[in-house]
């Protein structure tokens, strides 16, 4: 397995194209949410379409730029397993905190 | 069981049995990392929180601050991450000028993100915005003073400079760490078969750039 993927890593052979498509990407998902800020939208749909896209650009980064995508699927596992124990921090939280009495 | 360490450690020395593991290597770093998206998740999340308690406040002084500044230091950020990746392409199919030069301008771009995020507090210090509550600052700016400002706006300001503040000292550390990778590069430590130090540092510097990603949106644009 591990031989294997030496031998798969060899072959995925470097180019410049890629990075630079998806730094164009980046840019215009950049352009993209900076033009729907002053879009007037209500206060909930601004705030998600701005995480949404953030969260696009993050893929982006993380699947291009770090390499996810040439790694073996257990580092993928792993990273999910950082962000689901980061959005249970947060979906605890706010299971709790709304309903405190001080609020 | 310590006699065969012994005999272990013993073996690794000669030259055929050097165990390579680059994998490995990637993996510690992942790890790392996954630590400071836990370190930055807690700021995220007390943003959140006061956020949902200070709705209108955030608003407010969200609107204060400077949309063009924060995309331009975006844009500056993302092209960094491209060179830092042209870097390693380059270096694997052995361009090693081309390499040197990517991280010079990586470099570069970290000086010219922390100096015009030290205008943009300098901006915020001279309104009378400081890391204090204490401040005291010529008559002109004195409606301004941190203090005087409804408390939601004073939570803000306080997590923009501790969460801003954070980042930029992650950009510090990381400029520190490719002068030296280009160095390594120069010695040829890093070479066409061996890029995993340029490549882990990568990783770093992309999860800073990550998280700009992220506190971009939330301190410039939602308001």
């Amino acid at each position: 397995m591990s031989d294997h993927h030496e031998v798969e890593e060899q072959h995925h052979e470097p180019t410049y194209g890629t990075p630079i498509i998806v730094f164009l990407g980046l840019v215009a998902f950049t352009c993209i949410t900076v033009a729907s800020s002053s879009l007037n939208l209500t206060r909930s749909a601004s705030v998600i379409l701005a995480m949404v896209i953030a969260t696009m650009k993050a893929s982006l980064v993380l699947y291009f730029f770090m390499h996810l995508k040439y790694e073996k699927p257990y580092f993928k596992v792993f990273l999910f397993i950082a962000v689901l124990t980061l959005s249970v921090v947060f979906m605890w939280t706010f299971l709790d905190y709304p309903f405190r009495l001080y609020n | 069981m310590s006699d065969n360490e012994g005999a272990f450690f013993y073996v690794s020395e000669t030259p055929h049995a050097e165990h390579v593991d680059r994998e490995g290597d990637r993996l510690a770093m992942w790890l790392f990392l996954f630590t400071e998206i836990l370190l930055f998740g807690a700021l995220f999340l007390a943003y959140s929180v006061y956020r949902t308690q200070y709705i209108d406040d955030f608003e407010e002084a969200a609107s204060h601050l400077n949309t063009t500044v924060g995309t331009v230091n975006t844009l500056i950020l993302l092209l960094s991450s491209l060179t830092v990746v042209v870097s390693i392409v380059a270096i694997r199919k052995g361009n090693k000028m081309l390499a040197v030069a990517m991280m010079f301008i990586t470099i570069v771009c970290g000086a010219a993100f922390l100096i015009i995020k030290s205008f943009e507090w300098k901006e915020k210090f001279a309104h009378g915005i400081q890391l204090s509550l204490k401040t005291t600052v010529d008559a002109g700016g004195a409606s301004e003073i941190l203090g005087n400002l409804p408390h939601g706006q004073q939570v803000f300001y306080g997590l923009y400079f501790v969460m801003t503040g954070l980042h930029a000292l992650h950009v510090i550390v990381g400029m520190i760490i490719f002068a030296i990778v280009t160095v390594l590069i120069f010695k040829d430590v890093i070479n066409k078969k061996d890029v995993v130090i340029l490549e882990n540092t990568g990783l770093y510097w992309h999860i800073v750039d990550l998280i700009w990603i992220f506190l971009f949106p939330l301190y410039y644009l939602i308001g």
